[in-house]
């Protein structure tokens, strides 16, 4: 059931008509069975793993809590990190392991497991259940009040599928009480739904046809390099439409029942370096991964050469978390690398600090160009993220770095006309750099034209073929 | 009023666009390619295939039958000229007199076929028997998928054109696709009963568009080079004296249901011009206009009409619903006051 299908719009009225008129505790309740069923839809044995997951982390929470041995509360800690990691490299590596391991062992092993089913969702929720664990180890948050409300911030259906992962502290208080529900909240949650159901249905949706023109190895080879280029970026149009669309619709939803989700993307097309993109591209993963990985690892209290280590393990982690492939541990691996040319061409300063206009000509050329080399670096690493293997990423590259002067243009191109798709999503990165750069307010009823633009927008355009979310499958 | 004037802007700023484009820009820009779908769910099963049917297919006083081109008709639309209820059953390279055969057992009343060289002998490839082996229930996807790599193997083994191939096997596959999706607690049936109804009403209201579908402008364009190879292979001259066999057939089933007193019409549907010249060179146009007189039933032929396709031979929703009403009113004034 996703959220840009009638069924679950259904669903949600419901849930929603239970959460705000049943009492409280009914409500939460109610809305613990509604994210179930939720989760059922896919296959009900799913739900047998989230509640494993949330038995297991509630139990640990409580006997972390509850002793003042360092001794015993680290080794309740190691069995959440054992189960909840266990479960995620089980259900979600095991093919890739199998497949490695033949291509080790050669001979003709093949392992069979095309009917393997990977349980959606289960990267978000065991990195849910796991802050939690480890938030109680720091003693940054005391346990849950009770099961059900633990279970609640596991499953809660906003969330449950493709994130934004939100930490126990962040949701758990708010479910002490139930908060009233004003016009400012209504209207929040109203733009964030439209906002997200345009950038997943009229742009992404719209967008994928152009882009697997792209990325299939009979295609790539009728394309001019130009073509290429453009393929590349209508997947960066379509891979932020797709994903930030997503938590769009899921913080617009939490915003309609009452509730806070943190912010999950700050147009990462603008960043003006690859740390800057991290702040601002799945904002809740990098610092999830900061957190936990990145600070215990050391981060940079110990030197340059153990920083640039913690940060290659977290990017090379944070991409395997997304996909059992090694194009996605390239994809971390490449960014594991920028990070640390940058940190050692440039330090730990930010950019730009908020509100902070260009001074002079040369000031406006060096952060244009900084905003430009970022996004082209993030282009090329984008290959390896939608290339299925590393024969499709390298014929894509090697058709974006054909020398124009070699390259035969009078090869079919790919149509430029989807730039139109690819407009308004620059439209808003530039209105957040104006934020940003000049301080500009975000007016209140320039938001309600621009709804009420997405919405005509969401009205004349036609769905051809439904496209899941891409974030689905991590 | 702080709260409602947000409201108020964004309602505002929303009908102003949807007029703009509705009564301004959208006019102006080319037609949407898409084609409707007229047809309901209503899958009819028999030995050659699945075909589809309008929701009251069974009850309706006026059936349209032919291939995949009938879907592109609103039946609704055609029952409201002529106020009498009509349905259609169809299927992707139906040939006409196996619907006929088929709509015969259903009692007298008026048939509408839809006629061309295509739906006279719809080369089909060999080893269609296979298909009749399809298991009733496929338990899952994987089943299905797996099933379907092996008929199209079994079909490419057998020297078969690829594209006829997958489109024969993609028509069964999205229909078992979507009854195993139902069975497995899928949104599917309820985004058809709510979502489709939703869209088709928007679409009959609003000019839509959609990226790959828009003619000859914008994101996409047609390139129909290849589809009029397939075509003019499909109606190559050695399957002439088949055709014609068929054409004989037609006629003396066309006599059979006069004389059991259905009233019958042939109409030929719109297409491209340049499909149209194909169809001539493998069947003059006068072959039609023989078929009905020896028949005794009416012809209606829109084939040189003014409605745009979006492959050559489909017909854009648009021109479908336009050829829709202009088809039920050319069977009302035959039928008289």
């Amino acid at each position: 059931m996703s959220f840009d299908t009638v069924t679950f719009w259904i669903f949600f009225a419901l849930a929603w008509t239970a959460w705000r008129t049943l009492p409280f505790s009914a409500a939460k309740t109610a809305v613990l069975a509604f994210s179930l069923f939720f989760y059922a839809w896919w296959n009900p044995w799913f739900c047998t793993l989230i509640a494993a997951s949330s038995v297991v982390d509630f139990v640990v929470g409580a006997r972390i809590h509850a002793s003042s041995d360092a001794r015993v509360r680290r080794r309740w800690l190691l069995a959440s990190l054992v189960f909840n990691l266990g479960l995620l490299a089980f259900f979600k590596y095991t093919p890739f392991l199998a497949q490695n391991l033949a291509a080790l062992i050669g001979g003709d092993w093949q392992p069979d497991l095309s009917g393997w089913i990977v349980p959606v969702g289960i990267s978000f929720y065991t990195f849910q259940t796991l802050s939690y664990s480890l938030d109680i180890h720091a003693r940054r948050i005391a346990p849950a009040a009770s099961f059900r409300d633990f279970f609640l911030y596991v499953s809660f259906f906003p969330q449950l599928v493709a994130g934004p992962i939100v930490r126990a502290r962040e949701l758990l208080p708010q479910f002490g009480a139930r908060r009233p529900l004003n016009a400012r909240l209504v209207q929040a949650g109203l733009y964030h739904v439209i906002w997200g159901l345009f950038l997943k249905m009229v742009i992404a949706d719209n967008l994928a046809p152009a882009v697997g023109r792209v990325f299939r190895p009979e295609g790539i080879g009728e394309l001019a390099p130009l073509s290429v280029w453009l393929g590349v970026v209508y997947f960066s149009v379509q891979i932020f439409a797709d994903f930030a669309g997503y938590s769009g619709i899921a913080i617009g939803l939490a915003y309609l029942m009452g509730l806070r989700f943190p912010r999950n993307f700050r147009y990462p097309y603008i960043a003006a370096g690859l740390s800057d993109f991290w702040r601002r591209w799945h904002i809740t993963l990098s610092e999830w991964l900061r957190d936990y990985l990145y600070i215990p690892l050391g981060g940079n209290r110990h030197g340059r050469v153990r920083t640039w280590i913690a940060l290659s393990l977290t990017m090379l982690l944070g991409g395997l978390w997304h996909g059992a492939a090694w194009t996605y541990v390239a994809w971390g691996a490449l960014h594991g690398a920028g990070l640390i040319v940058e940190r050692a061409l440039i330090g730990r300063r930010r950019h730009t600090a908020p509100g902070q206009a260009p001074v002079g000509a040369t000031d406006w050329i060096a952060r244009v160009s900084r905003i430009a080399l970022v996004y082209v670096f993030v282009l090329v690493t984008w290959v390896f993220f939608r290339a299925e293997d590393f024969g499709m990423a390298g014929a894509v590259l090697a058709r974006m770095f054909t020398s124009p002067l070699a390259a035969d243009w009078s090869m079919p191109a790919t149509n430029w006309r989807y730039l139109a798709l690819a407009l308004p999503v620059l439209g808003m990165h530039l209105a957040q750099l104006a934020h940003e750069w000049f301080g500009l307010r975000k007016s209140t009823l320039l938001r309600a034209a621009a709804a009420a633009f997405m919405l005509f927008a969401l009205t004349v355009f036609r769905r051809g073929s439904t496209v899941e979310f891409i974030y689905f499958q991590f | 009023m702080k709260r409602v004037l947000p409201l108020a802007v964004g309602a505002v700023v929303y009908a102003a666009l949807l007029a703009g484009w509705q009564f301004g820009l959208a006019p102006r820009l080319p037609e949407q390619v898409y084609t409707l779908d007229a047809a309901g769910e209503g899958i009819l099963w028999s030995p050659l295939g699945p075909y589809r049917a309008s929701d009251d297919w069974e009850a309706s006083e006026v059936l349209i039958v032919g291939d995949s081109r009938v879907g592109s008709v609103e039946p609704g639309l055609v029952a409201a000229e002529l106020d009498r209820s009509c349905g259609v059953l169809w299927s992707g390279g139906a040939e006409v007199f196996e619907l006929v055969e088929m709509a015969r057992d259903w009692g007298p009343r008026t048939l509408v076929a839809a006629v061309s060289p295509l739906s006279l002998l719809h080369p089909k490839p060999e080893g269609l028997d296979l298909l009749e082996q399809v298991p009733e229930r496929f338990a899952d996807i994987d089943e299905l998928r797996e099933w379907m790599e092996d008929a199209r193997r079994h079909f490419l083994d057998l020297d078969l054109e690829e594209s006829s191939v997958d489109a024969v096997l993609g028509q069964w596959f999205a229909i078992e696709r979507r009854k195993i999706e139902r069975r497995e607690l899928s949104t599917d049936e309820i985004d058809r009963r709510f979502g489709d109804r939703v869209d088709a009403w928007r679409s009959r209201r609003v000019r839509t568009i959609s990226s790959g579908t828009w003619r000859d402008s914008w994101f996409e364009t047609v390139d129909t080079s290849a589809s009029n190879a397939s075509y003019r292979n499909s109606l190559r001259p050695e399957t002439r004296a088949e055709r014609e066999a068929n054409f004989a057939a037609l006629t003396e089933q066309l006599r059979e249901l006069v004389r059991a007193g259905w009233r019958v019409v042939c109409v030929r549907l719109p297409l491209a011009p340049e499909l149209l010249e194909i169809e001539e060179e493998a069947v003059a146009s006068a072959r039609f206009e023989r078929l009905a007189a020896e028949a005794g039933v009416p012809f209606l032929d829109y084939s040189r009409a003014d409605y745009l396709t979006g492959d050559g031979t489909h017909m854009t929703v648009t021109s479908g619903l336009r050829f829709s009403r202009e088809l039920g009113s050319d069977l009302r004034e035959l039928e008289g006051p």
